[in-house]
């Protein structure tokens, strides 16, 4: 190859300088002028081989710079490009290509508009374009295929490849991926997508996969990252833990999710699809619940969404012996809503179908069991009774929090009713925990239940990510251990305990019956209990008992008393309301019962809106007649009453002023390329990923309400698609540094 | 130059795809496919075209064949900007056109010719391979002959020493008597075709049977608002200048201006289309900040607006640090240092 360097419009030939051969000498003084670049002429770019090239740029100074000087017509004698398919002759050529790419050149500051410029101009075209030309090609037993499925939106992998090990999804109906992933993938050539028996090329499957111009937008962000090496994925909304999760590792607890499977079903696909994405926004943990008992059918309803149209009550007969197994698909559906454990998908399944559901029924009828499978001594006054599940919910809740205590000393032998109770109730568990037990109970003491059901409905409003983010943990704590199936039938009548010791002889029952002791007068309520209706002279007559008056309290629990679990068995419940605070004397303990009743009153009144919720007035009515004496005092207690920090950084506020529709989506979780990444296991993403919409900017609330959703501490990143670049902005609160204090 | 150009619009000629090849091929109107409200070019022989001939950039948005997983050079499609279509139509260089069965499932006769394509191609490859592998054996034939010359010397002497004793060992080596065309006659008699499994098939960017989808016009409406308005004219006008543009979101404004291919150099000025009342308004705030950038970059910031008259009028600003952030304005009506 002959080599010249060329100085302006000045040839001349050197030596063997940079050990090339050259001919010719120079006619300047080459000795003085150091060369600035390196032509070398060559017929057709494809003779030269781009290591080579890349050899020679390694000899070069950095001074020197190279260029190929395209003597002859160009001839693109690789490709004849009269028709759009390559020939067999060609692909065959192309397999043995070479696969390195030249370090991007330098690019010039100036124009001088020489013939040497021009010269390098023309190189550099003629290199891109070599480069574009070449066919994408692949040997068939190595490419995997996919097949374009229009009704669900996904591309179905007919063969994987490598690039499952961080794309796709597992789908009921096999593996898929999604349409950016298979978009990229046909792009980078490791995929072939089938659409009604045609491959698809990049061209058509823009335009059929990707559905419209954001669309195309979401897929540059996807390919701009994925092309850097970072594993981009759908925005996985349950990922969140905050610092002190992780600490306590409660993060890789997550493993549990695995066998989780996204619902495509027939034509319901693009549905769930979108309804997980837009719920996704602003109740993470809510979204994938609610996607999950989508999954379930019918069957398994959400307690979520019972509670909330919980007004309209249905009656529904289900006999004793199947409502224990009622219960038990009930709490198996309760479990597999929060996991599905595809072992026991089509047992639970059949199970549900078995039996009528529950759902939107308020009233359940029960019949009674023959004499002889009773307790000897209930002595039931009908044949068949009326229950309210709200009631029965209720107890169980009550329950819950004294059981509460106990569980965490026993966690190992927790007994299946335990479980039963958690994974139904944990939320409420949770919720009690979280807000004060106290206001709850004293609504509960006069409250009709309707009130209840308000007063409750409204606080879940409130506080429901925390709850739900609790109560996902909680259940799945809760009903791992599972114990034997006569749990509840057990539990139903307590005081037969002696013949199931002789059945059941093991250590378990111990506990078992000691728990009934405390549990019995707690759980018989005037339309249930069988046991005390012989032993209470005052409670009401069996006449009265199929009505239920659901606006009283339940008789048994007025008459309660609190430590009536030490003073064994034939104490009477005490009237006394129950104060949530210590009281030393009877004087406070009316002003906390005179506090309660005007927190009612308020409640009821016709300002009641100012007095649901979290945030509620700080100065009470009573307080303000009060204070005209101590005026400071008051003052100082309520601004003590109030939590300034949660006021700081109380995120529900600002999730209340955003409307839904304007707060921006988050689409992709991105890790690094450093970080290690497993489909079945995944970490807390690196980056999260909104992509902006038609060039609108965000607005500071959009943004303020973004950054304060998640609270784990993962960085936004925003995403701004101009003429087919992507820009990226991160949204991440920084605190600057405090001035320098000068040295004195 | 020209005798570039002329082969390559032989080249052309020869595909039969392209309706208008009796036309002059200087004339011939490069396709833009409009896909979701974007321009894209997929022929590479456009690309070429639009770079060479029309002053158009563009932006590259796929993967590189050769290496896909890196950023620095794409490869096809080539997205165009909003107003270098509209120029390309305007200036009767290009159109834009839809495929009516691009997104609609493919009939029988694509998918009889899709693949009467792949067997053919399949057929070419096996030949192909044949003759690859022929050509390998003659190029190895000495090899291979020596290496069993060596072979059958090894034999021999083995066999010698089992019967060393009893007889001479003189009339053996002449029993080698194998060429260099037995040898390759023996390579290629254990010759076998490509298997149907080790085919290459190509995984097409540009969609493949393209001349057999019914072409049509797309509406492209692109100067819609004021603000397009301006930034077209302003487009327009450098371009005639003879400028290349690209996209100036990275150095934030709308256009980068450069004085050549920008392949080679670099650009050499941001410019940011307003509206004349825009610039009443002011905004120095805006102004310093663009300018700074611009100075940082080694460019020239420049505002353009419309006059009354329709014109495009240009002000650079130069931000000198010596003159205490002050801005330097210079009214260079016909853009001249540009």
């Amino acid at each position: 190859m002959k080599i010249m360097i060329a100085v302006r419009e000045v040839l001349w030939e050197a030596g063997s300088k940079h050990g090339l051969s050259c001919v010719g000498a120079p006619s300047a003084r080459p000795k003085l002028m150091y060369a600035h670049s390196v032509v070398i002429p060559v017929q057709n770019m494809s003779h030269v081989g781009f290591t080579r090239r890349k050899t020679v740029y390694e000899l070069l100074t950095e001074n020197v710079a190279l260029e190929f000087l395209f003597c002859g017509p160009y001839m693109p004698n690789c490709w004849t490009h009269g028709e759009n398919v390559s020939s067999g002759e060609e692909l065959l050529r192309v397999r043995n290509r070479d696969q390195t790419l030249l370090p991007s050149s330098e690019k010039v500051d100036e124009a001088m508009g020489s013939w040497m410029e021009e010269k390098m101009v023309e190189s550099r075209l003629q290199e891109h374009r070599t480069l574009l030309e070449e066919p994408k090609i692949a040997r068939k037993d190595q490419l995997p295929t996919g097949e374009w499925l229009p009704e669900s939106q996904m591309v179905k992998l007919t063969r994987p490849g490598k690039f499952w090990h961080h794309m796709g999804v597992e789908t009921d109906i096999g593996k898929c991926l999604y349409p950016e992933e298979a978009v990229y993938l046909i792009d980078t050539g490791e995929l072939e997508v089938v659409y009604d028996g045609l491959p698809l090329s990049l061209q058509q499957a823009q335009s059929v996969l990707l559905q419209d111009a954001h669309h195309l937008d979401q897929y540059l962000v996807y390919s701009h990252l994925t092309r850097t090496g970072c594993k981009v994925v759908r925005h996985q909304p349950h990922l969140i833990f905050t610092k002190y999760e992780k600490d306590i590792r409660l993060d890789q607890h997550q493993a549990s999710r695995k066998g989780t499977k996204l619902k495509l079903g027939s034509n319901k696909a693009s549905h769930t699809d979108d309804s997980s994405q837009s719920a996704s926004q602003c109740k993470p943990v809510d979204a994938a619940l609610e996607e999950l008992y989508a999954c379930l059918g019918d069957a398994a309803v959400n307690p979520l969404t019972l509670e909330k149209n919980g007004a309209g009550s249905s009656v529904s007969t289900v006999t004793n012996s199947s409502k224990d197994k009622e219960k038990e698909s009930w709490k198996k559906a309760s479990q597999s809503s929060q996991e599905i454990l595809s072992p026991h998908e089509i047992k639970r399944r059949e199970l549900i179908e078995m039996f009528p559901t529950m759902a939107g029924s308020e009233i359940m009828c029960v019949d009674v069991e023959h004499v002889d499978l009773l307790p000897s001594n209930s002595i039931p006054s009908k044949k068949s009774y009326r229950i309210s599940i709200e009631a029965l919910e209720y107890y169980s809740v009550y329950e819950t929090r004294h059981h509460y205590h106990y569980e965490s000393q026993s966690h190992k032998n927790r007994n299946r009713k335990e479980s039963w109770n958690h994974s139904r109730d944990a939320r409420w568990d949770s919720y009690g925990r979280h807000s004060n037990w106290q206001s709850r109970d004293d609504s509960y003491h006069s409250y009709g239940y309707r009130e209840r059901e308000r007063d409750r409905d409204n606080r879940w409003q409130h506080s429901r990510s925390q709850r739900d983010s609790y109560a996902w943990r909680e259940d799945r704590s809760g009903w791992q251990d599972s114990a034997n199936d006569s749990s509840w039938r057990h539990y139903n009548d307590p005081d037969c305990d002696t013949r199931f010791r002789d059945r059941f002889g093991d250590s378990e029952h111990d506990r078992w019956s000691r728990d009934r002791m405390e549990s019995r007068d707690r759980y018989s309520g005037p339309d249930y209990d069988m046991g005390f209706s012989d032993r209470h002279s005052d409670s009401p007559q069996p006449q009265d008992r199929d009505q239920i008056d659901y606006s009283m309290w339940p008789e048994w629990k007025r008459k309660r008393r609190p430590r009536s679990r030490q003073q064994g068995r034939d104490s009477y419940p005490s009237f006394m309301v129950k104060l949530r605070t210590r009281v030393t004397s009877w004087k406070e303990y009316k002003n906390a019962l005179a506090e309660m009743d005007a927190k009612k009153q308020l409640a009821r009144g016709s300002t009641r809106v100012l007095w649901e919720g979290r945030t509620t007035p700080l100065l009470t009515p009573a307080a303000i007649s009060s204070s005209a004496s101590s005026s400071i005092t008051s003052l100082s207690s309520t601004l003590l009453s109030c939590n300034l920090n949660a006021a700081i950084t109380d995120v529900e506020a600002f999730r209340n002023l955003i409307p839904q529709e304007a707060r921006m989506k988050v689409l992709y979780d991105v890790y690094l390329p450093t970080a290690t990444y497993k489909k079945s296991n995944p970490p807390s993403p690196n980056k999260r990923i909104v992509v902006i919409r038609d060039g609108s900017m965000p607005t500071p609330g959009q943004i303020l309400e973004l950054t304060s959703r998640f609270v784990d501490g993962v960085v936004m990143v925003c995403a701004v698609v101009k003429d087919g670049e992507v820009r990226l902005y991160t949204f991440s609160p920084i605190t600057l540094p405090p001035p320098l204090q000068s040295a004195s | 130059m020209e005798a570039q150009n002329s082969t390559k619009s032989t080249t052309r000629e020869e595909g039969p795809s392209s309706p208008s090849k009796v036309a002059c091929t200087e004339t011939r109107k490069v396709q833009v496919a409009v896909n979701h409200g974007q321009g894209y070019i997929w022929d590479v022989r456009d690309v070429w075209h639009l770079w060479r001939n029309c002053r158009m950039v563009g932006c590259l948005v796929g993967s590189l064949p050769r290496h896909p997983h890196q950023s620095c050079t794409l490869g096809l499609p080539l997205r165009l900007l909003p107003e270098e279509v509209t120029l390309l139509v305007e200036e009767g260089l290009g159109e834009t056109v839809r495929y009516k069965e691009m997104e609609e499932k493919p009939s029988q006769t694509l998918k009889d010719t899709f693949s009467e394509c792949r067997e053919r191609c399949y057929k070419e490859q096996v030949q192909e391979a044949a003759i690859q592998r022929r050509e390998q054996v003659k190029r190895m034939a000495d090899k291979i002959l020596e290496g069993k010359r060596k072979k059958f010397l090894i034999k021999q002497k083995e066999k010698n020493e089992e019967v060393n004793g009893s007889e001479t060992n003189g009339s053996v080596e002449e029993e080698f008597t194998l060429t260099r065309e037995d040898v390759i006659q023996e390579e290629e008699a254990k010759l076998q075709p490509l298997p149907q499994h080790l085919q290459i098939v190509e995984v097409f960017t540009r969609h493949p049977l393209l001349d057999q989808l019914t072409t049509e016009r797309c509406p492209w409406p692109y100067p819609t608002t004021q603000e397009e308005r301006v930034r077209y004219k302003v487009f327009c006008d450098l371009w005639h200048q003879g400028h290349y543009l690209t996209s100036g979101i990275k150095f934030g404004g709308n256009f980068l201006v450069y004085a050549g291919d920008p392949h080679l150099y670099h650009a050499h000025a941001i410019v940011r289309c307003v509206r004349e009342q825009q610039l009443r308004q002011g905004g120095e705030v805006d102004l310093v900040a663009a300018t700074r950038v611009a100075a940082s970059t080694k460019k020239t910031f420049v505002l353009a607006s419309l006059d009354n008259d329709g014109q495009v009028r240009y002000r650079s600003y130069h931000w000198f640090e010596e003159v205490e952030e002050e801005e330097e304005e210079n009214m260079d009506e016909n853009d001249e240092e540009l």
